[in-house]
């Protein structure tokens, strides 16, 4: 079992962005895989298939690390995922980036708003913090 | 515990027929994990994947197994991958069935109905070969 140095622990505030942004990276690894075997010429260059299984594995590390179930509150990771916890974390800044200027244009509330805003400052807050870990290692 | 080996030599031909089977459910399991993926709520639901991941790993070890790529004649462990093998291969047998009936059907269609009977017979000979090392 991994002790509390091992891990790094992700707060409550972030994880379905995390868990969402860990299953699309088995999504777009699967969906590739699904478009290469559907060309008839699949069989005769395999070779398409080493990006797609390599970033299926990512994503799959990740979750089998991480828990495939959404837990409640916080969770936790293993250190060594920390490339990947920072790519999930990227690509969920771009999301709630586009979520939140796409709501301002169609004129949301001020709530909905400020609960968007405070997701996102979550997310930067904590990216940061993941930075400067691989910073420090 | 020990499991007791049930090695299959499969000759080119025969090899390219498992790889073709395995990467078409190779295919299907990565369409199914890609859907379950996408659904709302996934994130609550590991057991959607469970059956995908594992028949994706079969197929997957299979592919090691027999190699991605070079069409040699190749020795594989029905004990290991025999699920994958069986699996696979009854459903490429299926599709040639299909395609060797709709070819007859078609004016024009003697090559591609030729072409699927050869394949039937490569398959059956490779799951009967596959029977008798498994002791059925």
């Amino acid at each position: 079992m991994s002790t509390p140095r091992e891990v790094i622990w992700i707060p409550k505030s972030v994880v379905l962005h995390v868990y969402r942004e860990a299953y699309s990276i088995l999504a777009r690894a699967t969906e590739e895989m699904r478009g290469l075997e559907e060309r008839p010429d699949c069989v005769w260059h395999p070779e398409r298939f080493t990006g797609p299984l390599h970033r299926f594995d990512r994503g799959r590390g990740f979750l089998d690390s991480l828990g495939w179930q959404l837990p409640d509150g916080d969770a936790h990771v293993a250190v060594e995922q920390r490339p990947v916890l920072l790519d999930v974390l990227s690509a969920a800044m771009v999301i709630q980036t586009d979520l939140l200027e796409s709501g301002r244009k169609d004129g949301i509330d001020w709530k909905s708003e400020h609960e968007m805003a405070a997701e996102l400052a979550e997310l930067v807050s904590f990216t940061a913090k993941i930075v400067a870990l691989l910073d420090s290692l | 515990m020990t499991m007791t080996r049930k090695m299959l030599n499969l000759p080119p031909e025969a090899a390219y027929q498992v790889r073709e089977a395995s990467l078409g459910e190779l295919g299907d399991a990565a369409a199914d994990i890609a859907t379950a993926s996408s659904l709302a709520g996934r994130e609550s639901h590991p057991e959607w994947f469970r059956g995908h991941v594992e028949r994706f790993d079969q197929h997957r070890a299979l592919l090691d197994a027999i190699g991605w790529e070079d069409p040699e004649p190749v020795e594989i462990d029905l004990a290991e991958h025999g699920r994958a093998f069986f699996a696979g291969l009854e459903l490429l047998l299926e599709t040639e069935l299909y395609l060797a009936r709709v070819s007859k059907e078609n004016e024009g269609g003697n090559h591609q109905r030729r072409t699927a009977e050869r394949h039937i017979e490569q398959i059956e000979a490779c799951l009967a070969s596959a029977l008798v090392v498994i002791g059925i």
